[in-house]
């Protein structure tokens, strides 16, 4: 939509300019100087911009190569307080080709916790999985029935995984 | 070995089924080595395209994502290259050299821009996949069709993936995919080096583009300067950026068309709002509005 919004106003302000310049012998010569302040600008732009960004690639080399795996792979969830830690825990006890369901007082976290499981599948209902993960809730405050699952893993109080019962 | 091999093998493979395509075309008609050097930006984005969109096709229509498939699919737009080749050899002519202030201009402005790019492209490598739309609409999907090899339609009709925009197209996911494919193990800070390698590939086409409608002194500050600020965008790894490249390479060459009339051009701008309207739903309305442009312009008489 903004998209949209954007290439109307475009042709729009191309339609107006095209009004106002009228003739095409002073068209050619509108144009040209549109040309020439757009090629100083963009040249005037991209000469700093070529500089701060040549200097932060190299500064964010040599920043990244020391990260580790579970740093580089929970970068996108520190803006929601990700716990990396519980989420590496997951990672290696549960199956990638498994089914998971995801009990979590949070929103938006949970977009990233299934792109940080994945490709394991998330089910809208506990019985359609092989896994359930308690996130930031307790198993009893969880609307999973406590009979829907096997034993429990518990990384931390709040932060629990189980087999669902077959 | 492998995650430097498969990746070079995939890439020159999208540079040889694009070379194909332009030789379908009519672009690289009697053109001598400098002139194949000079289309190879061209050649790379219309190889992704054009690769990527019959593989899309084949995942539709149930056939897996493979190396194996997509080797097959390359060669078949590889093919026409072969003929041409077969028929009439690139002359060896050595390619012209600048004369003027302005050929040196953007000789320098294009080699300072090179700079950037190989100084980027090790970086790159190593960045981690922080924005929000990257990973959960974008990444996502080439995560899933790399461990899966086909289309997660059907699993994103569940409430757990209700923002992951499943009607968003598949060229940006199955580009990713294939890239991850060829390194052979999936890793998150793969997702920048194929973004990176448009960007090279854009400033190479726009420049033999923009050179045919416009000054060395216009082009190259324009382009050059166009793809340094978009760096910051394109780092983000959303779509945007990579539409934004596709859409201006797609106007030039629909104008191009317009301005000349040399079907080349138009199978060159076809491909091109073909990458455009796979690659995001926006970039069917920006394809559109080209489309009706040409249609406008392409009425009237051929120019003297």
């Amino acid at each position: 939509m903004t998209l949209l919004l954007q290439v109307i106003g475009v042709l729009l302000v191309a339609a107006v300019a095209r009004a106002v310049v009228g003739s095409d012998r002073r068209l050619r010569v509108e144009s040209g100087a549109v040309t020439a302040v757009a090629v100083v600008l963009v040249g005037f732009g991209a000469l700093d911009g070529a500089w701060v960004t040549t200097r932060s690639l190299l500064t964010e080399r040599s920043a990244n190569a020391r990260l580790s795996p579970s740093e580089y792979q929970g970068r996108g969830g520190t803006i929601f307080s990700a716990r990396e830690d519980f989420l590496t825990f997951v990672d290696s006890r549960v199956p990638r080709a498994a089914t998971v369901h995801l009990a979590c007082a949070c929103s938006d976290e949970r977009d990233w916790i299934s792109w940080r499981l994945s490709p394991r599948r998330f089910t809208e209902r506990p019985q359609d999985a092989d896994w359930l993960v308690f996130y930031r809730v307790q198993p009893q405050d969880a609307d999973v029935p406590a009979g829907a699952y096997e034993r429990l893993v518990r990384f931390e109080p709040g932060f629990e995984l189980a087999r669902v019962r077959r | 070995m492998r995650q430097l091999a498969g990746p070079l093998a995939l890439h020159a493979g999208f540079f040889s089924a694009g070379y194909g395509l332009l030789a379908t075309f009519g672009v690289l008609r009697d053109a001598t080595l400098a002139r194949w050097a000079a289309v190879g930006g061209l050649a790379y984005v219309c190889g992704v395209i054009g690769v990527v969109s019959v593989t899309i096709v084949l995942l539709v229509a149930g056939v897996p994502l493979t190396m194996e498939g997509t080797g097959v699919v390359i060669a078949m737009l590889a093919a026409p290259l072969v003929v041409v080749l077969l028929r009439a050899r690139p002359a060896l002519r050595p390619p012209p050299r600048p004369s003027g202030a302005e050929a040196w201009i953007a000789v320098s402005l294009v080699g300072a821009f090179a700079l950037v790019f190989l100084f980027g492209l090790p970086s790159v490598g190593l960045r981690p996949l922080d924005g929000f739309d990257a990973w959960n609409l974008w990444a996502r999907k080439a995560n899933l069709l790399f461990w899966d090899g086909e289309l997660p339609s059907a699993l994103f009709r569940g409430e757990p993936y209700a923002r992951v925009h499943s009607d968003y197209p598949y060229l940006l996911p199955t580009y990713e995919a294939l890239h991850l494919r060829s390194l052979g193990r999936f890793d998150p800070r793969a997702f920048h080096l194929p973004l990176w390698l448009l960007l090279g590939a854009f400033v190479w086409a726009a420049g033999l583009l923009a050179s045919r409608v416009t000054r060395p002194a216009v082009w190259a500050p324009l382009v050059t300067g166009a793809a340094i600020l978009s760096i910051p965008g394109l780092l983000t790894a959303y779509a945007d950026v990579p539409l934004a490249y596709l859409l201006a390479l797609a106007a030039l060459s629909a104008g191009l068309w317009i301005e000349r009339r040399m079907p080349a051009d138009l199978a060159v701008a076809a491909t091109l709002l073909a990458g455009c309207a796979a690659m995001k739903n926006e970039g069917l309305v920006g394809a559109a509005v080209i489309v009706v442009g040409c249609w406008g312009a392409g009425d009237g008489p051929p120019p003297p």
